[in-house]
């Protein structure tokens, strides 16, 4: 039952919409409300957008919610939200037993990552485009298909099925532009934390739903970012959607200040706060939680210990999960560096100056305080990992250059950094062993991305003039799919500028990193129809935001990408091949016309080709499974996300 | 001076066959001692009743009919296919001795009940199978079918043949172990770590050390070292393992998992709506509109019928690398204890199984000399022929506590593998990472069944006088390379 707002009368004021819709859920999964200790922390009530004509699913702008179990064969009624009982008591109780509930919660928290992100990015996030074959070759898993071939379609919503598998697993499936959770029966040797036989469902995980979320959200702005060219590739997926899930955990007041409390002020300590998804790690057998960014359980003692940085780690451990802890624990221990910088004072006050706390429990005020720093640290890095992702460059990220784009992406923000919050990055990735490749030093200067001479960019000019209007107009389209068609042509338009009005190919290739001449001679490069190198504008993104000087900057960040097909084993060139993909991110300054920066990735980087293909032949993933099912085939990449987490 | 060993490596294909010799020493009269390591090739393989033939005819010919000792090391079809495939010509054997692993043993309850469970899982995942290929996951499918024929022949294809063409019992992995631990003649004995080191009768001076499989069963289930974390499995009513399983089988069936289907649920019945009712008119249309059950339904694409089932293959592997786990791993002395050359029979053994020789040790008194304690990281040390475990896949030799610690200079590796076989299964055999250590420790004497001897340039590290030793020490024919020690 829909409550419509009443027709407003002649003298009493319009009511407007409400700002938020508030849903009950869980922080972090039903496991803490079993416990005396966490229980009072465990319920939280999401605040998510308000969608005046959310459908029963729930159905809305972004999301639809389609409840079924195939396992079970069984399909479980859509909850209408919209309900006037639910909207009065804040949705569903939280409830394991109720199927309806687990449809509120992951929405909720689905929405709540969708909206961080937009505030991080300041415009409307677009889904992974639908890709429909559309010549008559059979078989929708090649790389090879011509352009030509393949029609992309708007994808309006974002598809989660809550009891998709009975299995301990979930995953966001890049063809589906679906979540599949699973459930499973715990089976535990610890049954004193969780029934043995308990049913644990995935979906009812904060920690998971927004780490699923946000390989979604990452998918949709880098569709190249899922194809494993370094072992940094699938590490990097799974890294940044831990990161959200677990900077999330600082926007729930009531854990924040309980576990401040719990640390006395020292988030580096054991805490939730740093730990993912505790019940499926303890119902699959781990010492605790799933992962956790600032330690684990010493196996022999039973205690759990501080993860130590080791820079030989980046080098060694290839295995995408633990890989991605890398990056996880280094942007945690930024974070960590960050907040302690802010709560000096505090501590300095508190102690009188001693640096010691007194025993015994913290004042509630000094706690409230310290969670506070604690939240808007959180927030703020959220946003500068959030924001850098424009910053990336289109195919082949490595964590070197995730560092380049925080810094830059900052940079542009915030011009002085006197608290030092790129310095605690540069810092934390540096005791890990991360260095992005070509820099002289980590210096931030040097760190930043380059951009072009003035003598140089003369071309860059033309296509920052010719789009001038184009974030303004974007403000005004209505819906996504207008958003997603206008720069579906925009991309179009671009694609004749280059090929057409080009003055200095030259300058324009060594900038961009591309081969756009006739007379190319790379090997392997993608020939289109007219006799020149195939290139793909390969995403549009309007973005305004403000300077460092406090003015409205408008800039447009366009990705361009190309592609060479290259022999996997260089003595065997019928043999099977691999796509190698080159290109280049520029952000372009519309209201000066300057090329701002260019993140570039040159398609004729030997070295870069020579690396990607001994990680191929390498498959430094040497498990059972790459015995068996050979990985880098069509079938192997169906469905990245599901193997790569069943090897949780 | 005779050799103090001769091992034979059979050229069937992808699988083991090893036949090892020790001759009599010069001056003392009695026969050669022959034992027989496995003798199986994959499912699959083209002309199998030809190629086993023709190794257990040149066995018999070779021992005169006559086997000292058989071990059976597990229960995977390219190790014991040849009991059922060439059954007639076994059965014309005498044979003295048969060792298997404790896993076999019918009186031992933990055995008997790894033995069950696995057969349960087999069965339920060629049903998921068959849903599977039903499901039009054609590719996925495929790849499990090719895991499960480590377990033989799909069910309803005829084994191998034996003489006279007729089939020979079952074609499954039970049927030939069972073969082997009935043989009326022979004196069978399941082997575990805790036993002291063996003789082998009339050959003086060697002893054979059991290795594995672990006695402790979180072992035997560990596949994966990068896991962290406790095993886990039997304790609450069902597992999750079970759950997939309940759901694969269908409703009325006699497996063990049907029983279970109730307990698998995730909901009260109370809130399940079946296909059939959603499909019905009458009811609301939400799940017809953005489910829908047309294939020409505009968002068909993102249907999810079977999405479920791709797990079957990791339970598929599971399956296997628990199996493997139960390899009877055999390393023989062939000397002093303490001092004198190693012989490593890994079989299969995963991690599990090598993770558990670390800790064994064995107190050894031979006549005349002061107790010794041999531990196994000391005959690791002096292993001088390692056969490479699981045709030199990844996950069956262990690096650092493995492979890494297996220092002798005259270090040889014995690979029974058939590239060519494994690419068309579409497995990675042997596993480049893997067999690229090998050469380097090995300083290029690894030896293939489908390369055969290397050439000189593979092993372009070694000394002339060495490679002339090595030469000197194979003997290589279409059916078999035999390395003499």
């Amino acid at each position: 039952m829909t409550t419509q707002p009443s027709p407003p009368l002649m003298h009493s004021a319009p009511i407007p919409p409400p700002p938020v819709r508030r849903l009950r859920g869980y922080a972090f999964d039903p496991s803490l409300s079993l416990q005396l200790e966490t229980m009072g922390l465990n319920e939280v009530v999401f605040k998510v957008p308000w969608e005046d004509d959310l459908q029963r699913g729930p159905v809305g702008e972004y999301l639809e919610v389609v409840d079924f179990d195939p396992a079970s064969q069984s399909f479980y009624e859509p909850v209408d939200l919209n309900n006037s009982y639910l909207i009065a008591q804040d949705g569903l109780a939280p409830s394991e037993g109720n199927p309806q509930f687990h449809q509120q919660m992951a929405y909720a928290v689905a929405m709540t990552t969708i909206r961080n992100f937009e505030q991080a990015l300041g415009r409307k996030v677009l889904w992974r485009s639908h890709t429909i074959d559309t010549s008559d070759k059979a078989g929708t898993h090649g790389n090879n298909k011509k352009s030509t071939d393949l029609k992309e379609v708007f994808v309006q919503r974002l598809r989660i099925y809550p009891h998709a598998l009975r299995e301990a697993n979930a995953y966001y499936s890049p063809q589906k532009k679906a979540l599949l959770f699973g459930y499973f029966p715990a089976t535990t040797a610890q049954p004193g934390t969780h029934m043995a036989g308990g049913m644990v469902f995935t979906c009812l995980s904060h920690d998971i739903v927004a780490h699923e979320t946000t390989h979604a959200l990452l998918d949709g702005m880098h569709r190249r970012f899922i194809e494993p060219t370094h072992p940094d590739s699938l590490a990097f997926h799974e890294a940044f959607s831990d990161i959200v899930a677990l900077l999330q955990h600082f926007s729930f007041p009531e854990v924040l200040r309980h576990q401040i409390a719990k640390t006395r002020g020292d988030l580096a300590s054991q805490n939730l706060l740093g730990q993912l998804a505790q019940q499926f790690g303890v119902a699959i057998g781990n010492y605790g939680a799933l992962r956790d960014a600032l330690g684990s359980v010493n196996p022999d003692t039973g205690h759990w210990e501080p993860l130590a940085p080791d820079p030989h780690d980046y080098l060694t451990v290839m295995e995408p999960h633990s890989r991605g802890s890398i990056l996880v624990a280094a942007i945690f221990d930024a974070f960590t560096a960050i907040y302690k910088s802010r709560v000096a004072d505090l501590l300095r006050i508190a102690s009188s100056g001693t640096g010691v706390l007194p025993a015994g429990e913290l004042h509630p005020d000094l706690v409230n305080r310290l969670a506070d720093e604690a939240a808007k640290a959180a927030k703020q890095v959220l946003l500068m990992c959030i924001r850098a992702l424009d910053y990336c460059p289109p195919v082949d990220l490595t964590y070197g250059d995730y560092l380049r784009a925080i810094i830059t992406a900052d940079t542009d923000i915030v011009p002085d950094d006197d608290r030092g919050y790129r310095v605690a990055f540069i810092e934390a990735f540096r005791r890990r062993g991360i260095y992005p490749l070509d820099v002289r030093n980590l210096s931030i200067e040097s760190l930043r991305w380059p951009g072009a001479r003035e003598d140089e960019d003369q071309d860059f000019d033309k296509i920052a003039s010719k789009l001038r209007g184009f974030p303004d107009r974007a403000r005004y389209f209505v819906t996504r799919e207008e958003s997603y068609k206008k720069i579906e042509e925009m991309r179009g338009y671009i694609h004749r500028i280059i090929t057409n009005e080009i003055t200095d190919y030259a300058t324009f290739e060594r900038l961009t990193g591309l081969a756009l001449a006739g007379d190319s001679i790379l090997p392997g490069l993608a020939i289109g129809v007219n006799r020149l190198p195939v290139f793909e504008i390969h995403s549009l993104r309007p973005s305004q935001r403000v300077g460092p000087d406090g003015d409205l900057l408008s800039q447009l960040v366009v990705a361009i990408t190309q592609r060479r097909t290259v022999p996997i084993d260089p003595n065997d060139p019928t043999g099977p091949t691999f796509q190698f993909r080159g290109g280049c991110t520029l952000l372009l300054d519309l209201d000066s016309l300057n090329l701002h920066y260019r993140i570039v990735k040159p398609i004729d980087d030997d070295a870069r080709l020579e690396r990607q293909r001994q990680y191929m032949q390498g498959n430094l993933n040497g498990s059972l499974r790459a015995t068996y099912f050979a990985p880098f085939t069509p079938a192997a990449m169906y469905e990245p996300f599901a193997l790569l987490h069943r090897e949780y | 001076m005779s050799p103090i060993v001769r091992i034979r490596m059979y050229r069937q294909g992808l699988g083991d066959c090893f036949l090892l010799t020790f001759p009599h020493q010069d001056g003392v009269s009695q026969p050669d001692f022959h034992m027989l390591i496995d003798c199986g090739v994959i499912a699959g393989t083209q002309d199998v009743a030809q190629k086993m033939m023709a190794v257990v005819d040149d066995i018999f010919q070779t021992t005169g009919g006559h086997l000292d000792l058989v071990v059976g090391t597990h229960e995977h079809w390219d190790h014991i296919s040849g009991f059922n495939q060439v059954r007639a010509v076994f059965d014309k054997f005498t044979i003295n001795n048969v060792w298997l692993a404790w896993t076999e043993d019918p009186n031992n309850a933990t055995a008997q009940q790894l033995k069950q469970g696995r057969g349960a899982r087999l069965a339920a995942l060629h049903t998921a199978l068959t849903r599977l290929d039903g499901a039009g996951f054609t590719d996925q499918a495929a790849g499990i079918r090719q895991i499960l024929s480590f377990f033989g022949e799909e069910p309803g294809v005829a084994p191998g043949l034996g003489a006279a063409g007729q089939p020979t019992g079952a074609a499954t992995t039970q049927d030939a172990m069972h073969y082997l631990s009935t043989r009326q003649e022979a004196s069978v004995r399941y082997c575990s770590p805790k036993d002291p080191p063996q003789n082998l009768d009339g050959v003086d001076g060697v002893r054979v050390y059991i290795f594995g499989p672990p006695q402790d069963l979180k072992l035997i289930k560990m596949s994966d070292p990068t896991k962290k974390g406790q095993e886990t499995y039997g304790i609450s009513a069902i597992s999750a393992e079970d759950a997939f399983f309940a759901a694969v089988s269908p409703v009325g069936g006699d497996s063990t998992y049907t029983q279970q289907k109730a307990l698998s649920y995730p909901f009260d019945a109370f809130y399940q709506v079946s296909p059939d009712e959603v499909k019905d008119l009458q009811h609301d249309d939400f799940f017809r509109r953005y489910y829908g059950f047309e294939d020409q339904d505009p968002d068909a694409w993102r249907r999810i019928d079977s999405d479920w089932l791709n797990v079957a293959s990791e339970l598929a592997l599971n399956l296997d690398s628990d199996t493997n786990n139960t390899s009877l791993v055999l390393a023989f002395e062939l000397g002093d204890p303490g001092s004198s050359k190693v012989l490593l029979f890994a079989a299969d053994a995963q991690v599990g199984n090598w993770l558990s020789w670390g800790s064994l040790s064995w107190d050894v008194q031979e006549p005349g000399k002061p107790l010794r304690t041999i531990t196994s990281n000391d005959l690791l040390a002096r292993t001088v022929l390692y056969k490479v475990g699981h045709h030199g896949s990844h996950n069956a030799t262990l690096r650092l506590q493995g492979l890494e610690l297996m220092v002798s200079d005259e270090l040889v590796a014995m690979i029974p593998v058939d590239h060519s076989m494994a690419v068309k299964k579409r497995w990675n055999m042997p596993f480049p990472d893997l067999y690229n250590r090998l050469k380097t420790k090995t300083e290029g004497r690894v030896i293939r069944i489908d390369e055969g001897i290397p050439s000189r340039q593979d092993a372009s590290t070694l000394t002339d006088a060495e490679w002339q030793a090595f030469l000197t020490s194979v003997t290589q024919t279409d059916l078999y390379i035999e390395y003499s020690i």
